[in-house]
């Protein structure tokens, strides 16, 4: 139910309820064991679990209802409601707040777990809600929670003077929910773990072109364009990382499977190439390292063939052993390399007469590649 | 009546030849009384409006190579190359239109007016290049009245002029490209199977092979680099083609070197240039290896194969074919010659179909029993934004709608959907060339398409490809639920003028420059 709404009843039921609240005190305390929201100190909030139909299921909805008094400073006072959401599952020692995807809870000057209603002039001094009115009603899957499974959810409601922003009354209500998404927290130490990751990866590639000093400059680049969490900084992220180079990278590559989304791997992959090609020469064996990395991250071989095509191809004249950018290895047979080296010629032979000279140049460079190895291994009709 | 003429304009020599009283190709020769006349120009240094196009040029070029062109086609169609002389910035395009004009005004000498023709280029050019390619002939004068592939000219002249007949491979290596066609013949009908392309790949790049031996070997013997400047470039170019045809005709080459630290002799043997041009004959090799998995069959499956351009003059390639396909390769009379008779064929052809009240009753005759089925040369496709399966991302692809090699005249269809609510436009781009991904295609043409306001996502935007007869491409988009259309027209350069404006005045430019 909207403000406007809200309002209207409060003007309805305020005028029975105000003889009543104006009257002696012990009629007044009387009424009050039989009618709650006639104690003038009686001003409360619940939260209630209901359903909405969407019209293709059913989605959760959170009804926040209040009841009882409101205690103006003067005749026709203008209100707000204000809403705060935490979880404080862990106790009033730890609340945390919940957030709302909605737009008006992202207004400018409040946290995103704040929102405030207009609630309309309120028709006397001292108004009265003998019912539970719906001040609001949130669809949880606009909510985000700090983590994922059961949460008490607390909800604050003040009705505030619009003009100076004095609570008039203030209640609140709790609700046991149960999250089903991923919470901000986890999203949030999820990212810290896939940065860390694939800096680690970085740095791994970074030493395996024998610290290359133009290789560096990348990964620094690569670091001037993030942001850490509080407290991190790239040092603390490589420092939760220990072991040789092989195992630091395994570690990365578990927790960028484990807790990455898959597109985060393809850009730790990238990451990585483009480190290596930044390298004056490439050594031999790192094109076979970078393989295996891609193949711990469960990147399919063509797609990364095509990754490193794209970012070393224009360094072929630097690299010690090209073979594995054109996706030859040792196992292969020799028509199986005829017949791989014939599908990377059609490949770059479409890509020769490109408009780009750059495109061009990168593509006429592979085809004499491809044909340097076909002369190599043999011919075979 | 009209004379029929086909041009090869090669990227070291170029030829015409028109269609005789029964049709019946014939060379024309050029004014100096040869039949192939080098495609290389040069710009006269004292009289401003002339222009030397042929052996004249060649000639000229070790005197000045800065005033002279040679390999033009290798740059056609490309939008950044231009040659500085004097005032004025030359195009591709329009250097090839000299040289087209100088065959245009030899053939006149003993012909009546020469103007409708068939140009051949190479079949792996793109939209770009054969649009290049017709606009030189405008350029020229000439109506250009279709555009005909090499090896696809080749194989007519053979089909017509020779007995071939089964499943062929035409083997085109000439002064710059590289083609490869499959197709059936029966009698006089050629169906066209596939062609493939390598568009850096000719003699000019085994002349290349040979400079670096003499280059080295200078170098090994006096300690000091043989070339200096570009005219001495310009004049061992000359001389490592020279000693390439030696080595198609003898075991060795001799040769004297005059460099800056004095002579030094280098003996070249056919093994040496053998070894040397390896890698590119391998390249050769895998482009025939290409064009079979193509075609679906193996090299034991090609009944013939035939020979096109002057580089297959080298005996090691005839070798290496034979090897390959166990039988040797035919060669025709003359191998710089057969592009452009089966030119004159194919325009005879063209004029048949369409204008065939102009063609001659012999002409008619003769071309009567010919059918020509040929296919699509390139991949067309447009960009869109699918879900990628690995990343879960929307990513830019090119999606492929009309395949090559698809048998002409072809049409596609394919539906793709809006991205967003309320989506007023849609960009559409339609994309030459094989990759999926759009870096690696060529755009050929961007537009804009307006869309009706207020809509949820997802509208169907239906795109339809055709391929026709003449190897032109036709582009629609239409939105299915208002029926809006887009029309793409390919003939708008990226300022969005009618080329047709642009080639007339360049047309008129041209105009001014004397030939000889």
């Amino acid at each position: 139910m909207t403000g406007t709404t809200l309002g209207i009843l409060i003007a309805v039921l305020t005028t029975v309820t105000a003889v009543v609240a104006i009257g002696p005190v012990p009629l007044r305390r009387l009424l009050a064991r039989w009618i709650p929201s006639v104690d003038p100190d009686y001003f409360s909030c619940r939260i209630l679990k209901l359903e909405e139909d969407t019209g293709s299921g059913y989605s959760d909805v959170l009804a926040i209802q209040i009841q009882g008094v409101i205690r103006a400073p003067r005749e026709r006072c203008d209100t707000d409601l204000l809403i705060c959401l935490t979880d404080v599952s862990e106790g009033n020692s730890g609340p945390k707040p919940v957030l709302c995807r909605r737009p008006e809870w992202s207004a400018e000057g409040s946290s995103a777990n704040e929102t405030k209603i207009h609630n309309g002039t309120l028709p006397a001094r001292v108004s009265a809600l003998t019912d539970w009115v719906t001040a609001i009603e949130i669809r949880t899957s606009d909510l985000v929670f700090p983590r994922r499974g059961p949460c008490l959810l607390e909800c604050v409601l003040s009705v505030v003077e619009t003009e100076t922003g004095k609570p008039l009354a203030s209640a609140r209500g709790q609700v046991q929910v149960d999250c089903e998404s991923r919470g901000y927290e986890e999203i949030r130490q999820q990212r810290s773990t896939k940065q860390a990751a694939i800096l680690q990866l970085a740095s791994c590639v970074w030493e395996w072109t024998r610290s290359n000093p133009e290789a560096k400059t990348i990964l620094d680049q690569w670091l001037s364009q993030q942001s850490f969490g509080a407290g991190q900084s790239a040092e603390t992220l490589l420092d939760s990382f220990s072991g040789s180079p092989e195992e630091r990278v395994d570690q990365a590559c578990d927790d960028l499977l484990g807790w990455a989304e898959p597109a985060d791997r393809y850009i730790a992959v990238e990451l990585c190439l483009t480190i290596a090609a930044a390298c004056s020469d490439i050594p031999k064996d790192l094109l076979g390292r970078l393989l295996a990395l891609a193949e711990k991250l469960e990147i399919p071989k063509e797609r990364f063939q095509a990754l490193s095509q794209k970012y070393l191809t224009g360094r072929v004249g630097h690299m010690e052993d090209p073979r594995a950018l054109l996706g030859l290895t040792e196992e292969m047979t020799e028509p199986e390399i005829h017949q791989k080296l014939t599908a990377e010629y059609r490949k770059w032979n479409a890509r020769v007469t490109h408009p780009d000279a750059a495109v061009r140049a990168q593509a006429d460079q592979m085809l004499n590649l491809i044909a340097q190895f076909r002369s190599r291994c043999g011919r075979h009709s | 009546m009209a004379i029929i003429a086909g041009i090869d304009l090669g990227t070291t020599f170029s030829a015409l030849a028109i269609l005789n009283k029964i049709g019946r190709p014939e060379i024309v020769p050029n004014s100096e009384g040869e039949r192939i006349t080098p495609s290389a120009v040069y710009f006269d240094e004292d009289q401003d409006a002339t222009v030397r196009v042929g052996i004249e040029a060649v000639n000229c070029r070790q005197l000045n190579p800065e005033r002279s062109i040679r390999w033009i086609k290798r740059h056609m169609g490309d939008s950044q190359w231009r040659k500085q002389i004097d005032n004025k910035a030359w195009t591709p395009e329009e250097i090839s239109g000299l040289i087209l004009k100088k065959l245009k005004q030899d053939g006149e000498i003993e012909h009546s007016a020469i103007e409708d023709v068939v140009i051949s280029v190479p079949a792996h050019f793109d939209e770009v290049r054969r649009k290049a390619t017709m606009d030189a002939g405008k350029m020229a004068g000439l109506n250009v009245v279709g555009i005909v592939n090499e090896p696809v000219a080749a194989a007519l002249y053979y089909a017509t002029t020779q007995n071939i007949s089964g499943r062929v491979l035409v083997y085109d290596l000439g002064g710059g490209t590289f083609d490869v066609t499959i197709m059936d013949v029966e009698g006089q009908t050629i169906k066209i199977i596939c062609s493939q392309g390598d568009h850096a790949l000719g003699g000019v790049d085994f002349d290349q092979k040979i400079l670096e031996i003499f280059e080295q070997t200078y170098e090994k013997q006096t300690g000091q680099k043989l070339i200096g400047n570009e005219q001495e470039r310009a004049k061992y170019e000359d001389e490592a083609e020279d000693v390439k045809k030696t080595l198609s005709r003898r075991n060795v080459a001799k040769k004297l070197l005059y460099g800056s630290a004095g002579s030094a002799r280098v003996e070249i043997t056919r093994q040496d240039f053998e070894e040397a041009i390896e890698s590119l004959i391998g390249r050769t090799e895998m482009l025939i290896d290409v064009s079979l998995e193509e075609a679906g069959c193996t090299g034991d499956q090609i009944d013939q194969v035939l020979l096109v351009g002057g580089s297959t003059r080298i005996p090691f390639i005839q070798n290496r074919l034979t090897e390959k396909f166990g039988k040797a390769p035919r060669v025709a009379v003359n191998v710089d010659e057969c592009v452009a008779l089966g030119a004159a064929i194919h325009a005879g052809l063209t004029q048949l179909r369409d204008r065939p009240d102009q063609v001659e009753s012999g002409i008619a005759a003769g071309l009567k029993d010919i059918k020509l089925k040929d296919v699509c040369n390139h991949s067309y496709g447009t960009l869109c934004a699918p879900i990628d399966e690995q990343t879960g991302k929307h990513v830019i692809r090119n999606s492929i709608l009309l395949k090559k090699n698809t048998p002409l005249p072809c049409q596609s269809t394919q539906t793709f959907y809006t991205m967003s609510e309320g989506q007023t436009e849609l960009q559409v781009t339609i994309t030459q060339g094989e990759d999926d991904d759009p870096d690696f295609v060529n755009k050929i043409a961007t537009e804009v398409f307006e869309l009706p306001p207020d809509r949820p996502a997802n509208r169907p935007i239906q795109v339809r490809y055709s391929y026709d007869l003449n190897q032109r491409m036709h582009c629609c988009f239409q939105d299915e639920e208002s029926g809006r259309v887009l029309e793409v027209d390919l003939a708008m350069n990226e300022e969005g003028q009618s080329s047709e404006q642009t080639v007339q005045q360049k047309t008129d430019e041209l105009e001014k420059f004397q030939v000889q």
